[in-house]
């Protein structure tokens, strides 16, 4: 069976133009390329770089020179997968291998597009007795503004994505906004000596300026700075200083509020929570080398609890949620454990597509070898 | 002579695909989008059940150094003590060495114990501590109270992802500790110890009851 409109479509130019194989080799080799220099890459400039660099749409190739970036190619590959599909692979059963290969196909594209976009990763570190409601990026940025509420903040924050010179950042509920007249990925704060003793800006920890620097190979060693204008309608405006490395927020009265802003690595509140009651480091008997790492907890999900143990290669899974067991760390508080958390909607993606191909090619051969069966029977 | 041939239409047709689909992309550009959620803050832990401390302190600061505020409760003083060439540039360093003013009552668990949880802080196994404490340097305030500084910088973590380092001045007297601890980097622990032992070398401690 193949439709008229699809007999159509398959011989129109444009769809000979994308389904043109230079292009599905040119793609290949290109992908071929990127993950080869994205390596090399990898080695000097850090994980965190390599990524954001070879994953992006277009690469500046010595700023002059440009060359397509992963996410582009990959685009071009599906577009032309989606194209191939639509108009090219024949309606037949005979074909009902390579339909199910190349459905495997897409959805690894739609996997990685998902996980691209959607997946993100954070840490929790918890002292023992200690509950964690929300966890912390490592390398991405926001800039909050909240209010003290009980034990409850309530929070307005806007991503450092958006903090571009000239944006304005509405902080309703409350009756202000914020106009970011600089914002540096990486920046280096200066004290009152390079101004003279004045502080232009009202800032938390009494920094009087920064001043841009270029990124860490190591995105998570960045320390971004933001300076910005509150305007209330009431008063006249401010100017005020944020910086990554700050660990008390500016406090300050908006709209007859006390009102805490802070630039800090962004928070990801949690549907639940997680109590830690206990870690445990055993080590190999007789030496200090470490044999196991064990984070007892409770799981609270409003009112029902229970006990949850978390260990290296055995993490917690819950509501999309993994929670790996990452580090530790001894203090006078007592012992940390630190856990990497995991959201990705689309986890399970990879290993339903590769099924799909492997399935799609045993049908593909299975067809075959029938045929090929039944000619040789009738020989 | 020979007319170059025009470019297949094939290749017009996909180049302007092309350049549309990058167009789009490009053009994908929104106000910024606010984030609104409600955070439950981290539960504070319960006060320490230290005993009074009957002493005053009074120190001076080296060059650079900048005094924290507000942090730990159990900190009579923090400070952040910067690589010495960047103490007169104003320039504040992202790794700077963090340092620590403690006070307790009694001997505070002991020289051994101590010792053993400033190794522990940065995974050095507690068998070293007997050789940190024999290779411990003497030290005396300025109104003349004994002590000890220990320098784990040259001593390898059993964890090689660890870069961190202590020095630490133990300060026992007449019913108290006294706790000076730099952490921080090991090079910049390295650079920043004749500025932590003039800051030892300046502490005034004054017994006010007995």
């Amino acid at each position: 069976m193949n439709l008229k409109w699809r007999q159509k479509a398959a011989r129109h130019p444009v769809t000979k133009a994308i389904l043109h194989p230079a292009i599905t080799l040119a793609g290949l080799l290109m992908l071929l390329m990127l993950v080869f220099f994205g390596t090399l890459y990898q080695a000097d400039h850090g994980l965190y770089e390599a990524q954001r660099i070879f994953f992006s749409y277009v690469i500046w190739v010595a700023d002059i020179v440009p060359f397509p970036g992963s996410s582009l190619v990959l685009w071009v590959l599906s577009i032309q997968l989606i194209v191939f599909m639509l108009f090219q692979l024949p309606l037949v059963w005979k074909k009902a291998g390579l339909w199910v290969v190349h459905g495997g196909l897409l959805l690894l594209l739609v996997g990685g597009f998902i996980t691209q976009v959607k997946a993100v990763e954070s840490q929790l570190t918890l002292a023992e007795g200690e509950t964690g409601h929300f966890t912390t990026a490592y390398d991405k940025w926001e800039v909050a503004v909240w209010k003290a509420h009980a034990d409850t903040n309530i929070v307005v924050s806007y991503y450092d994505y958006d903090l571009t010179p000239g944006a304005v950042l509405d902080l309703s509920p409350w009756p202000a906004r914020l106009t970011v007249m600089r914002y540096y990925e990486n920046a280096a704060a200066f004290t009152s000596l390079v101004t003279g003793g004045t502080l232009p800006y009202l800032t938390a920890s009494g920094i009087a300026s920064i001043e841009p620097r270029k990124p860490e190979k190591d995105a998570p060693a960045n320390s971004p700075g933001l300076i910005a204008r509150l305007s209330s309608g009431k008063g006249p405006d401010r100017e005020i200083l944020l910086y990554g490395m700050e660990t008390r927020p500016l406090a300050l009265t908006i709209g007859g509020e006390r009102m805490m802003l802070q630039l800090r690595r962004r928070h990801y509140p949690l549907e639940f929570s997680l109590k830690l009651n206990d870690f445990v480091r055993t080590l190999h008997p007789g030496t200090d080398v470490a044999k196991s790492y064990e984070s007892y907890a409770d799981l609270q999900d409003g009112l029902a609890s229970r006990p949850v143990k978390i260990w290296m290669n055995n993490p917690l899974r819950y509501k999309g949620y993994t929670f790996f067991q990452a580090s530790f760390a001894i203090n006078k508080d007592g012992e940390h454990s630190t856990f990497a958390v995991v959201t990705n909607p689309g986890r399970l993606i990879p290993y339903i597509s590769s099924i799909m191909v492997f399935a799609g090619m045993l049908l593909h051969f299975l067809v075959h070898f029938y045929g090929y069966v039944r000619r040789t029977a009738r020989k | 002579m020979s007319v170059p041939k025009p470019p297949p239409r094939s290749v017009l047709l996909t180049t302007l695909a092309a350049v549309i689909f990058s167009a789009g992309l490009t053009a994908c550009q929104k106000d910024p989008q606010p984030h609104h959620y409600r955070e439950i803050a981290f539960k504070e832990k319960n006060g320490s059940m230290l005993g009074e401390v009957p002493i005053k302190m009074a120190w001076t600061l080296p060059d650079g150094w900048v005094d924290q505020p507000e942090g730990d409760p159990l900190r009579v003083a923090g400070f952040l003590a910067p690589s010495p060439e960047l103490a007169h540039t104003g320039e504040m360093d992202p790794q700077a060495v963090d340092v620590s003013l403690v006070q307790l009552a009694g001997d505070a668990g002991g020289l051994d114990a101590n010792v053993v949880r400033w190794l522990g802080q940065i995974k050095i196994p507690a068998s070293y501590a007997e050789q940190a404490i024999a290779a411990a340097k003497p030290i005396q305030t300025a109104t003349g109270q004994k002590g000890i500084v220990v320098d784990f910088t040259d001593m390898l973590s059993g964890d090689m992802t660890q870069s961190k380092s202590i020095i630490g001045a133990i300060i026992q007297s007449n019913g108290y500790t006294v706790f000076v601890k730099a952490m921080g980097e090991k090079d910049r622990l390295v650079k920043i110890k004749p500025q932590l032992l003039q800051f030892c070398d300046s502490l005034k401690i004054t017994e006010t009851a007995k």
